[in-house]
């Protein structure tokens, strides 16, 4: 790798002191997992923290691309025909980067870090510096965001915009677009760069239907998650559930113990998908769900539920697999910590899994916790306590 | 040369992961406002109601209220200044916690297009991430597994995580001070019709 003696120093010193807050954290975590950050990491660094009296550097900012902007410069400095005019563009990043609210800085380095520099040149780099400078006009525009003229957002949701606006910001595919001369052959185009207009547009009017358009009783949302799979590998995708907050073929079939029936099933569903349960919270999930339809279970995490559904009156389904469990059933996967086995990196692992069977319109089974799923057993379908019912 | 580009990137990247496991530490946007917790750290008052969320039960993450504590004053900035009756803080808390709910929900689905088939046995790959997110040995799976080009990626759905974990706590510990059936509170959620802030994406 070429490294210019000097541009290393600099390089060192400035990651160094910028990463001396993570001793801390790397107390209890391993470094990130990346050449870089291995080697500069101190595992027990007594550096005080940016900002402190000890130490008066601080995080980001001109450090990086503005007077930083010699590590740059440094590695641009001889070699390539258009070193001056890479040089300009990239003390322009410092400039920018200086200018950024944090969310978008963290945005910024996010984007670049995904980029494989060794395929652009400064078209590319000028269209990316394009690209941000928008995003930053876009931030600042969030605060002129108004609901059905009501007024603009009050400070709290506005944070809101702005954080969502940056999560947004981060999952384009800026790889992709720099490569895609679909893009570069668009008459919208910053320098030689790619269309930013359906980007900026997307944003905004993401950020703002989002705020303004709760859209109630909606179905925004695709019912149907990753087909095949963990457990039940020759199931297919089921059909897709009905419209939250509504409760479709209130079928009085009882097709399950203790009188479950498929509309049961149905306001499971419904209700794992506009509770507060986010994604892989399956204990607050399946515990919202029963307790709004009047189950009684008790709050905790999914591998202490096996102690607790007895208590509840729920009876233990001796010998019956996840697959063959009636709906209405609730399904109990014990953590590996529980299961005295090596524990694995998934919230599954550590806390257990516990699911509903619920079955859709067209009969096809669900296991509705968070969110309904095709697949029993979240990440530890390997460690399946029973099955309980309410009867 | 631009291999040397790409290494001082990578570093910028550390140091954003820096920033972001700083978070772990001192509150994703920074110091929180003694004025919005107590001593104790415990009790917070906002919006002149006095919550404790440190009461409120969290499960299945490794992420308890001393984690999240410091979020508040970013996420919140008129919680020190303006009053709300406990039944406006419920629904206006609960408005918002949907709303980072769904932003989290999206950074999730949208970091899981990069994780197919990457951990072996596990057909889910919304569920492979979120799962790794809410525990903290699961971001060293995930930045590993994601590589470098993903750690930007990681951490802003990290940031995402615990932006909503924030509003969700305080939310469910204002549940406490609300006409809710009590069996429901303090760690409800679910109403009977699509909330302000939509399905789940």
């Amino acid at each position: 790798m070429t490294f210019h003696r000097g541009a290393r120093y600099v390089f060192i010193l400035v990651i160094f002191v910028m990463c001396a807050p993570l001793s801390a954290y790397a107390q209890s975590h391993n470094c990130y997992k990346n050449a870089i950050s291995d080697y500069i990491c101190p595992q027990n660094s007594d550096i005080a923290p940016p900002g402190s009296a000890a130490n008066s550097s601080t995080i980001g900012g001109a450090s990086i691309f503005g007077s930083g902007g010699a590590i740059f410069s440094d590695l641009l400095g001889g070699g390539s025909s258009n070193s001056g005019a890479l040089g300009s563009i990239l003390s322009s990043f410092g400039s920018l980067y200086d200018t950024l609210p944090p969310a978008l800085q963290n945005v910024f380095l996010s984007q670049l870090s995904s980029l494989d520099f060794s395929n652009l040149d400064v078209g590319d780099l000028t269209s990316v510096l394009g690209l941000f400078n928008q995003l930053q006009s876009g931030f600042e525009g969030l605060s002129g965001i108004s609901c059905g003229g009501s007024g603009t957002l009050n400070s709290d949701y506005l944070v809101y915009a702005q954080n969502l606006y940056a999560q947004k910001s981060t999952q384009f595919d800026l790889k992709e677009m720099l490569g895609s001369a679909a893009i570069n052959a668009a008459s919208n185009v910053v320098s030689n760069g790619f269309d930013l207009s359906s980007i900026m547009g997307g944003l905004k009017g993401d950020v703002t239907s989002s705020i303004c358009t709760p859209a109630p009783g909606s179905d925004t949302g695709g019912g149907a998650t990753v087909a095949g799979g963990t457990g039940t590998a020759t199931q297919e995708a089921a059909q897709a559930p009905d419209p939250a907050g509504t409760v479709q073929a209130p079928s009085s079939v009882t097709d399950g113990p203790g009188g479950w029936t498929l509309a049961k099933s149905q306001q499971a569903i419904s209700i794992s998908r506009v509770d507060n349960a986010g994604s892989g919270y399956c204990a607050k999930g399946v515990a919202n769900i029963m307790l709004q339809m009047g189950y009684p279970v008790t709050r905790g995490n999914a591998h202490d539920w096996d102690q607790s559904l007895p208590s509840n009156g729920w009876t233990f389904l001796s010998g019956v697999a996840p697959g063959e469990a009636p709906p209405g059933a609730l399904l109990v996967f014990d953590s590996d910590i529980h299961a005295g086995k090596p524990v694995g990196t998934t919230g599954g692992a550590k806390y257990g899994h516990v699911e509903i069977v619920t079955t859709t319109t067209d009969g096809k089974r669900q296991y509705v916790s968070d969110k309904p799923r095709n697949n029993w057993g979240g990440t530890v379908p390997d460690n399946y306590v029973g099955a309980w019912v309410k009867t | 040369m631009k291999r040397s580009i790409k290494f001082t990137l990578l570093a910028a990247s550390v140091v954003f992961a820096a920033s972001a496991a700083i978070a772990q530490n001192d509150g994703l946007f920074g110091k929180v406002r003694p004025s919005l917790v107590s001593e104790e750290g415990e009790m917070v008052e906002l919006y002149g109601q006095k919550l404790d969320p440190a009461s409120v039960a969290m499960t299945d993450t490794d992420y308890t209220w001393k984690d999240l504590q410091k979020n508040v004053s970013e996420l919140l900035p008129l919680g020190a200044s303006e009053e709300k009756t406990p039944q406006e803080l419920c629904d206006y808390l609960g408005d918002l916690s949907r709303l980072y709910m769904n932003t989290y929900d999206g950074a999730v689905s949208s970091l899981a297009v990069h994780f197919e088939g990457v951990f072996p046995n596990e057909a889910d790959a919304e569920l492979s991430v979120a799962d790794r997110l809410r525990v903290k040995d699961g971001i060293d799976a995930l930045l590993k597994a994601g590589g470098e080009a993903l750690e930007g990626k990681v951490m802003m759905a990290l940031q995402a995580h615990h932006q909503y974990l924030t509003l969700q706590t305080l939310s469910d510990a204002a549940q406490v001070n609300c006409p809710q059936p009590p069996e429901l509170a303090p760690d409800l959620g679910a109403p009977a019709v699509a909330p302000a802030g939509g399905v789940k994406p």
